[in-house]
């Protein structure tokens, strides 16, 4: 019987191949060369084998080092679960290492490395700084938006950081939700077994206060990012309605010291007059229209909004029914098949709602789908969705129309207005460009533009001294003249029912011209 | 039963589009359906489900449906039940959501 030849065999097992020296010989070259090309091979993937090693290696300690992590996290939640909150870990932390011990964290900004050129600079100039024995230490790691000396200021908008900031609670929270619904589907199903005990029924009020717990959190953060997203639509309303009101009473004040003092004052006075009441009557205009402008948008946003909220509450509601079912169908394979028909009729009139139904809304969907719903809604629905750009967008459309108007000079009378908005809070530049050169005209915006980009806190308002007239002999005298008298009592119960207080219309007395001939003459 | 302007009521949509709130309903409809087959799910036994399995091979789909309707009293009041309690859910949630809103709305209104 032939020998079989199997490439690579040793040459002894060669010598009798057919009995052919020279097919022999080939082959035992053949081995040969396959030996060279190995050994080459070998020493090229060898450096190669060293480093995916070393990778391994660090692989390794990583590994264990995350081990390590969950370990003393197991631990301290096995502690906070036991309740012995004072117990101290027994995994060696990077607290009990000391500086020398902490990892030195990725910086890719670039600030650790910044801060040590700065730490140095000030030790040159500085010889009397101690460089500690263990040298200096590590850089603290550099938090997301702390500035550092030198840097060039970046603005940031307080605004889109709220915004930012409740959105990525919010997305913490509806993971949490999730989280919470699946453990209590598992539990409450787990509850449904034949054997099940006391501890399956403690394990499901757990997750069932937990779930409750969870979309309590979540509600707040849904609540908190929603007010966070329209607050500067009702700032910027609130602003423009106390704006409006302001000129509306200089406006009154205006028109009042024109119909009283017509006659005694002079035709360049009149005239200086009519000018202000045009100022003021343009600005008034230009709220109203601002306002029905802000008041739309505030709509819009509000529909968004319990569009958002509603959708949501209907994902989570499914989602918790659709873990549960899922976990059944774990339990109960056969109930699969029935599941299964059920999606397949999406007629029938076995699952659809009866109200629904007649109005024309067959459930369709599987028992799958609400769970795709819920497990985006912590992130996407918070994207690029905002009252600030919406608000940003009305003081764009407004600053289209404001553009060429010239009166911007008219802003330096409002400023004091500005100052005693009711509500202050640092505006962007942003917010302040973009809403400044729409309300060019308005007093808390004027602020603004002509200051620093901080509305200072309001600068109270001194209580209103008691206006010379009102001790003045004349005014004694008046009192006791009742014509004059009753005419003054007439317009000041005119000006508090157009809304102005007693210390405003003292104030508005007090800046009128002396009358030639005596007061009401 | 419940009319689709209280369901939208309920749901705190009224200022919703009406092509968003169709989306909306079908959404209900779909957790309503979800609510439904998790009620039907809790209500057989694996006695059950070998007969249903058994109907549904056969094609059987009217016997499915009176067979799952038997287990029932009214089966129509049922749904109606589940489909409405779970609007009412819907509802106490929206209006806690907006309580919640107002609540932080007020803490973060001026006080001066």
């Amino acid at each position: 019987m032939a020998e079989t030849v199997h490439v690579g065999a040793k040459p002894e097992t060669t010598r009798g191949v057919s009995g052919n020296p020279e097919i022999a010989k080939e082959l035992l070259d053949m081995v040969k060369a396959g030996k060279e090309k190995k050994k080459t091979v070998e020493v090229e993937s060898e450096n190669d084998l060293k480093k995916l090693a070393a990778e391994l290696n660090e692989q390794k300690k990583t590994n264990s080092d995350q081990e390590r992590r969950i370990l003393q996290l197991e631990q301290q939640i096995q502690q906070l679960l036991s309740g012995d909150t004072l117990a101290r870990p027994t995994v060696e932390t990077v607290a009990d290492k000391g500086h020398e011990g902490l990892p030195i964290p990725p910086d890719p900004t670039g600030h650790a490395e910044a801060w040590k050129d700065w730490q140095d600079s000030n030790n040159e100039d500085d010889p009397d700084t101690v460089v500690p024995d263990h040298g200096p230490i590590p850089p603290a790691p550099p938090e997301p938006g702390v500035p550092l000396p030198g840097d060039p200021v970046v603005e940031t908008d307080p605004a889109d950081n709220r915004v930012n900031e409740a959105g990525r609670e919010l997305a913490l929270k509806t993971e949490a939700l999730n989280d919470a619904i699946k453990n209590f589907a598992i539990a409450r199903v787990s509850r449904e077994k034949m054997f099940s005990g006391g501890s399956e029924q403690s394990m499901l009020e757990r997750n069932q206060a937990e779930l409750n717990d969870s979309f309590a959190e979540w509600s707040q953060g849904f609540a908190k990012w929603m007010v966070e997203s329209n607050r500067e639509l009702f700032d910027y309303r609130t602003q423009a309605q106390e704006t409006h009101n302001e000129a509306n009473q200089k406006l009154a004040a205006l028109k009042t010291e024109r119909s009283f003092y017509l006659s005694g004052v002079t035709a360049e006075r009149v005239a200086e007059i009519d000018e202000e009441i045009r100022i003021q009557e343009d600005l008034i205009a230009e709220l109203d229209a601002y306002l029905i402008t802000v008041n739309e948008k505030i709509n819009e946003t509000q529909a968004e909004f319990n569009r958002i909220k509603a959708e949501k509450l209907i994902s989570i509601r499914s989602l918790v029914d659709a873990e549960m079912l899922a976990e059944r169908e774990k339990n109960h394979p056969k109930l699969t098949k029935l599941t299964g028909w059920l999606k397949k009729h999406p007629k029938t009139r076995i699952a659809a709602g009866v109200a629904l139904t007649g109005l024309g809304f067959v459930g369709a969907a599987t028992g799958n789908a609400p769970l795709v719903g819920v497990a985006i809604a912590g992130r996407t629905a918070l994207r690029g969705f905002g009252a600030y750009n919406a608000s940003r967008g009305v003081g764009e459309m407004i600053g289209d129309r404001r553009m060429n108007k010239t009166d911007i000079d008219s802003i330096e009378d409002y400023t004091d207005a500005a100052n005693r908005q009711s509500k202050t809070r640092r505006r962007s530049k942003r917010v302040g460009t973009a809403v400044g050169v729409g309300l060019a005209g308005a007093p808390l915006v004027g602020g603004m533009l002509h200051g620093s980009e901080v509305v200072t806190e309001p600068t109270p308002t001194p209580a209103p001294k008691p206006p010379d007239w009102l001790t003045s002999r004349e005014f004694a005298e008046m009192v006791h003249h009742p014509e004059t008298f009753k005419q003054f009592m007439s317009w000041t119960d005119t000006m508090k029912a157009q809304g102005f207080t007693e210390a405003q219309i003292g104030e508005m007395l007090s800046k009128l011209p002396p009358a030639p001939e005596g007061f009401g003459s | 039963m419940l009319s689709r302007t209280e369901i939208i009521t309920k749901l705190g949509i009224e200022n919703v589009s009406q092509s968003q709130q169709d989306v909306l309903l079908q959404q209900l409809a779909d957790s309503v359906r979800t609510r439904l087959m998790l009620k039907i799910s809790e209500k057989l036994n694996d006695t059950d489900l070998e007969q249903l399995e058994v109907l549904i091979d056969a094609g059987k789909d009217d016997e499915v449906e009176t067979f799952i309707e038997s287990k029932y009293d009214d089966y129509s009041a049922f749904a109606a039940q589940v489909e409405e309690d779970t609007i009412n859910e819907l509802e106490n949630n929206q209006k806690a959501l907006d309580s919640e809103m107002r609540g932080l709305e007020l803490s973060q209104a001026p006080t001066d």
